[in-house]
């Protein structure tokens, strides 16, 4: 058995990588409309806010960390611990959302 | 299907075309477009009073368009001049109340009717799909036939579905343009075209009665009478139009200019009638706006001479396409080499331009007919100020002012500017009929006298007002039609009732609703009653609303007293949405005489909450809220971890053994001991292990939140001694071990030098730093190399292979040494039995 057998060790890192901020971008646009969402009070718009908020944000927030957590075991991969802040205010601030439009909802269905 | 306020429009429409007299200069006579024709004044009046139009372009799709041996539109002009009407509709709204909303539909029609875009809000941002839809008509040129009647049923159709789309509200009209007689297959020409279209109850009665305004453009030897007819201008159907227009073109050259007469009317703009000279005088007022030049020059290219009153001329051309004169910008295009429009924006005051124009081709001979066109639009309209009040049978004189498009009171030269004005009033709540009023001129605009009838309930009447712009021989030069409102109240003898009118806001229906109203007396003694309330819009659920009072019958007042009185409106059933409706009182003065009056009132009806339905849908939504989302972060790991090929990660250490560590057969030089660390995710979880060759291996597996720090330890029992390490993964994700390694002689390899060692997966999540003997401060046989590790790896976040690098650093330094070779082979099966058993778990 040779050296060879080890495999090839990269000798160089590729070009430095991030955290996938365009899967956060759409988390914040879903956010900020679902929050336009709860000036008009309607139930329709309360829907679209409160699924807004809660499915489609959260998820782009869930599939944020799964691509971060696998770009982290990249040589190449740069940390912004920022972001990873950022990501966890937006999980809570989509949460609040989803909550306030869930009141509207519920009082709107309860009539 | 009344969709227009007819009755207030056609007298409107009858009431502006009065007073039309045409003034276009001393030299020659113009023959306005608008001549014997209703007009399109009633449609601006409309389109002022509701700021909405709807306008159903049909076009002529019949083969004479471009076959056989005349084709009357070959090139298909009537496309640009389409193009330009659609563009001339975004971007000016001078003349109809600064802004209407216009929506605008394409059809074609030939022997059947042809949707080409139906209607749709034309603006900016959809003038380029307008545009692209009305270049389709350019190759629909093939038809058989060309029947008005299958185009104006299919029209009425398509505006009928719009105005039930608008809720009613809105003005419509048709284009129609085309360039042949009425000609079905059964029958061919005006008079057949009469029969099938102007009897009674035919569609042209049916667009009248829908309050539908047709324009119609006729190109080269369209019908002579029948589509002047269908437009107003002649004997057909058996109701009036109150609005109408026909534009002849008679060849592709006017074809432009008509189409462009057409919006400029619509618009609201005065035509001053079109003249066949190569010379024309026109007079332009102190309170001009804008000015519209259709000209037509003799041959083409055209170039005309624009003389101001001062004398001062300015040429115009398809080459000199602007020119300033007198404060008026002046913009010529050439859209086609037979048709020089030019527009003349007035550009500020005072009004230096008030006077005699003249507009002259520089080529006064040609092979066609010159025309000259000239359209006005005007800058002041009458306001009538917010609060005008008129008491029952009481003669109130309201006064008009006179302000432009933004608020702004004319200027005293302005003022000055001969004006008439017509007021047209409508009846109690639209109920009644249209009266026309008479004005007076006063200083700062004008006044006119208005008596609400005993009878008359109302509280507001509506108003439209009419202003003309005169020329010093008192013929028009420009109209602009405004709408106002008059507050109703009962003369000064009876009760006064505030408020006037009712906004209940948004009301929770559970109990009734009470609406206090403040009475005061009038001359003498009186007394309120309240009637019932007549719904206009109810809630579904609602069958009415019941109006009582906290007082028996009439609630007395005092003359100039006060007095209070709470008036009950009980739903009947249960609903939400919009209330609209009125509130009738009956009020009583001192001789006994009864007067009705109606306070508006409207709301916004909710019914009361569940608060236990609330608060289960409250918990519903927040679980799935909170726990799906968690649920699909999971699921979403799990699905990673699932797809993520199935690994053992671990890594080879190189380890040095010292002498004193090792008993073996045979000494060994260092480093021969390969000892593994493996670190194991198991998706987004992960734990670590430790192991040694050939030693029983004992495994954590500890559950990780992926979202925060993390520790795994992992004790590894070896032959003869306990190792422990531990793989921290910190905040930044890198993964911290120690290995605070404590292996002894008994634990080193003495065998054939073929160590048993694991396959070695180039990657590691994260960076694996290793602490050394150094940290741990006791003697480590694995020292030396580990050193050399850590010296590589922590701090610059290199990789984890660095590891395996320094692997093979190691057995190329023991290779050189000359000692027992270390090789190292995959043996999956051997790890994956180890891992067979977990005491932990």
């Amino acid at each position: 058995m040779t050296d060879d057998d080890l495999g090839e060790v990269p000798d160089q890192v590729a070009s430095p990588i991030g955290p996938p901020l365009a899967l956060l971008g759409v988390a914040a646009a879903c956010l900020v409309i679902s929050l336009g969402l709860l000036v008009p009070q309607g139930p329709v718009t309360g829907l679209v806010g409160y699924v807004l908020a809660s499915f489609v944000a959260v998820t782009c927030v869930a599939l944020f960390r799964y691509v971060d957590g696998n770009r982290r075991s990249s040589a190449a991969y740069r940390i912004n611990s920022l972001v990873s802040r950022a990501s966890a205010g937006l999980l809570a601030a989509c949460w609040l959302t989803a909550c306030a439009h869930a009141w509207q909802l519920a009082t709107a269905w309860s009539r | 299907m009344k969709r227009q306020g007819p009755r207030l429009v056609r007298l409107l429409g009858v009431g502006l075309l009065l007073p039309l007299v045409i003034y276009s200069g001393p030299a020659q006579a113009a023959t306005p477009s608008t001549a014997n024709q209703p007009g399109l004044g009633a449609l601006t009046a409309c389109v002022a009073q509701n700021q909405r139009l709807d306008l159903l372009v049909l076009v002529d799709e019949s083969g004479s368009l471009s076959e056989g041996a005349n084709p009357t539109d070959p090139h298909a002009d009537r496309v640009v001049a389409l193009k330009r009407l659609l563009d001339g509709l975004v971007s000016a709204t001078d003349g109809i109340g600064g802004g209407p909303k216009v929506s605008v539909a394409l059809a074609g029609f030939s022997s059947q009717f042809d949707d080409v875009r139906s209607f749709q809000p034309l603006t900016p941002s959809s003038l380029v799909p307008f545009e692209r839809s009305a270049q389709l008509f350019a190759s629909r040129d093939h038809g058989a036939y060309t029947d008005f009647g299958v185009a104006l049923a299919g029209a009425r159709i398509r505006l009928a579905r719009q105005a039930a789309a608008q809720n009613g509200h809105g003005c419509q009209a048709v284009i129609l343009f085309t360039d042949g007689m009425y000609d079905v297959r059964s029958a061919t020409g005006d008079g057949a075209g009469r029969a099938a279209l102007c009897h009674k109850g035919e569609v042209i009665d049916e667009l009248r009665g829908d309050g539908v305004t047709l324009i119609g453009v006729g190109l080269g030897a369209a019908p002579a009478t029948l589509l002047p007819a269908l437009a107003g201008a002649g004997s057909c159907g058996t109701l009036p139009a109150s609005a109408g227009l026909y534009v002849p073109a008679a060849n592709v050259g006017s074809l432009l200019s008509a189409f462009d007469l057409a919006r400029l009317l619509i618009q609201g703009g005065h035509d001053l009638g079109t003249t066949n000279v190569s010379k024309r005088d026109f007079y332009l007022g102190a309170d001009l706006n804008r000015v519209e030049l259709l000209l037509r020059p003799p041959n083409s290219p055209g170039a005309v001479t624009l003389r101001a009153p001062d004398g001062q001329t300015v040429q115009l051309s398809a080459q000199i396409t602007r020119a300033s004169l007198d404060g008026i910008n002046f913009a010529a295009s050439a859209p086609s080499p037979e048709y020089l429009p030019v527009t003349g924006r007035v550009t500020g005051r005072p009004e230096s331009h008030v006077g005699l124009w003249s507009v002259q081709f520089v080529h006064a001979a040609g092979p066609t007919q010159p025309a000259i066109d000239v359209v006005l639009f005007a800058d002041l309209r009458p306001t009538l100020p917010m609060g005008a009040t008129a008491y029952v049978g009481q003669p109130s004189m309201l006064a008009v002012n006179l302000t432009h498009a933004d608020g702004t009171p004319a200027s005293t030269s302005e003022q000055g500017q001969p004006h008439s004005l017509h007021v047209i009033i409508s009846g109690s709540n639209g109920s009644g009929g249209a009266t026309s009023v008479p004005t007076h001129r006063t200083n700062t605009g004008f006044t006119f006298g208005y008596e609400p009838a005993a009878s008359d309930p109302a509280t507001t009447v509506a108003v439209l007002l009419s202003l003309s712009s005169l020329a010093p021989d008192g013929s028009i030069l420009t109209t602009v039609t405004q709408p106002g409102q008059i507050t109703v109240r009962p003369p000064a003898s009876y009760p006064q009732v505030t408020p006037t009118n009712v906004d209940l806001g948004t009301v929770t229906v559970h109990d009734p609703i009470r609406v206090p109203l403040t009475i005061r007396g009038g001359l003498g003694s009186g007394c309120v009653a309240v009637g019932a309330f007549t719904a206009v819009r109810l809630p579904n659920g609602i069958s009415k609303l019941v109006a009582s009072s906290d007082v028996p019958t009439c609630q007395a007042v005092p003359a100039s007293g006060r007095g209070e009185i709470t008036v009950s409106l009980t739903p009947q059933g249960g609903g939400s949405g919009l209330v609209t409706g009125g509130l009738n009182l009956v009020l009583t003065n001192a001789q006994g005489t009864h007067q009705r009056v109606v306070i508006p009132v409207t709301g916004q009806f909710l019914l009361p909450v569940n608060q236990g339905r609330r608060v289960l849908l409250l918990l519903v939504l927040l679980g799935a809220g909170v726990l799906l989302p968690l649920t699909v972060m999971w699921v979403i790991a799990r699905i990673g971890s699932r797809l993520r090929p199935r690994e053992i990660r671990y890594v080879n250490l190189p380890v040095a053994v010292t002498s004193e560590a090792v008993t073996s057969d045979r000494p060994l030089a260092a480093p021969n001991v390969i000892a593994d660390v493996r670190w194991v995710p198991d998706g987004a979880a992960s734990a670590s292990v430790i192991n040694v060759p050939d030693g029983p291996v004992v495994r954590r597996r500890v559950p990780l939140n992926p979202f925060a720090a993390a520790t795994a330890r992992v004790s590894v029992q070896g032959v003869h001694t306990v190792a422990s390490a531990g793989l921290t993964r910190a905040d930044d994700g890198t993964f911290v071990g120690l290995i605070p390694t404590v292996l002894d002689a008994a634990w080193t390899f003495t065998t054939d030098g073929a160590i048993e060692a694991n396959d070695a997966v180039p990657t590691l999540r994260g960076t694996l730093t290793l602490l050394t003997a150094e940290e741990t401060g006791r003697a480590n046989p694995l020292g030396a190399a580990l050193t050399s590790a850590t010296q590589r790896l922590p701090g610059d976040a290199a990789p984890i292979f660095a590891l395996q690098e320094a692997s093979r650093k190691a057995s190329f330094s023991e290779d050189h040494d000359g000692a027992t070779p270390i090789s190292v082979r995959q043996d999956d099966s051997s790890q994956d039995d180890r891992f067979t058993s977990d005491p932990f778990e």
